[in-house]
């Protein structure tokens, strides 16, 4: 072989070498992907490396930090986040759930059919290995802002006398009223509105 | 006589006060979930053990060892998980359970991290920020996965 023989292929080995040092991982130094709520919603994330911003708002949307620190989109699958993240995802705390209780008009009393669905926050609880809840009282727009601020948070208290008669520590419950603040479905004032007198529970 | 009445009034005033979850541990801003395997807390230069049920405060160090895994709900109710070799600093968090804003700032300093966001990313776009040693994600309301390996 001549001396340039031996040289192309001493370059060729050395390009094939740096080629393989420098190979980027396909899934980058850091990797950002999106999924789906428990719900099946997509939100959106922006991915910022200071130049260039790439934006993932749809189901497993993903991006990569290259090693040159350049953010890019990467396509990923199922098997990538299960092989990645299958520990991080094991650990996820139950999302929080929400109940909506409704009353009575001008009472802290629960109507027949709420009565009955109040028992899906005591299924809720027993799936959590630790719990908290937090009850915000509501009002309609029927009467004056004051008493339906008090109202809303009698509401909201009742609820938690409820909890606490069925042995939820009280510790655990915090109680808010917005009285006609907050209003679920939007009306002028001074209308009834059987579905904004209500209390929302959160239970995490 | 003065300090006398002001003192009345504070008096009055905290009698006053709602018994909440947040007066009680005013520096909380979520509590520990889902502790499996070496996992630590990193608070004021100590280190302890990671324990379901703890709360978790600002500025808190979230670390992971081979083995370990940890989630935590935020008072907004975001909800995180880390997997092994893992290390996540809480370093801004900011809410009003009021008006339900607030700011959020961790950092993925290294290791996998899930994410299902709260009350605080459904305010402005720039409400809720996760760093890593190489981006800055800005949240809108999802749930989404990151990892750092930089080796």
């Amino acid at each position: 072989m001549s001396k340039l023989g031996y040289a192309t292929k001493y370059l060729v080995v050395l390009a094939a070498l740096l080629a393989s040092a420098c190979a980027e991982p396909r899934l980058g130094k850091n990797l950002v992907i999106v999924l789906p709520d428990e719900n099946g919603k997509v939100g959106a994330v922006t991915v910022n490396d200071g130049t260039n911003a790439v934006l993932l708002d749809s189901a497993l949307a993903a991006a990569r930090v290259t090693s040159g620190n350049k953010v890019e989109s990467v396509a990923v699958t199922n098997d990538d986040v299960d092989g990645i993240f299958s520990a991080a995802l094991k650990a996820q705390p139950i999302p929080p759930s929400r109940f909506r209780l409704y009353f009575v008009r001008d009472s802290e009393d629960l109507t027949e059919e709420s009565e009955k669905d109040f028992e899906a926050v005591f299924a809720d609880i027993d799936r959590r290995s630790a719990f908290e809840i937090q009850v915000t009282g509501h009002t309609d727009t029927t009467g004056d802002s004051t008493y339906n601020a008090q109202l809303s948070v009698k509401r909201a208290a009742a609820i938690r006398d409820k909890l606490v008669a069925r042995d939820v520590p009280s510790e655990l419950i915090e109680v808010y009223g917005r009285g006609e603040w907050d209003l679920f479905i939007k009306t002028k004032d001074e209308s009834t509105e059987p579905r904004n007198r209500r209390v929302e529970i959160r239970v995490r | 006589m003065r300090i006398l009445q002001s003192l009345c009034v504070a008096t009055v005033l905290l009698g006053l006060l709602p018994a909440s979850i947040a007066a009680a541990q005013p520096d909380r801003i979520g509590q520990l979930r889902n502790v499996s395997g070496d996992a630590f807390v990193l608070r004021n230069d100590s280190r302890q053990p990671a324990v379901v049920g703890d709360i978790v405060q600002r500025e808190d160090v979230i670390e992971t060892g081979e083995n370990g895994a940890v989630g935590i709900t935020f008072d907004d109710n975001t909800v995180f998980s880390t997997g092994p070799n893992s290390s996540v600093s809480l370093e801004e968090f900011n809410f009003n359970p009021t008006t339900l804003k607030g700011s959020f700032l961790a950092k993925l300093g290294k290791g996998t991290l899930s994410v299902i966001s709260g009350d605080i990313a459904r305010g402005s776009p720039e409400a809720m920020r996760i760093r890593t040693p190489s981006a800055i994600l800005g949240v809108r309301g999802t749930r989404f996965l990151v990892r750092v390996d930089e080796k």
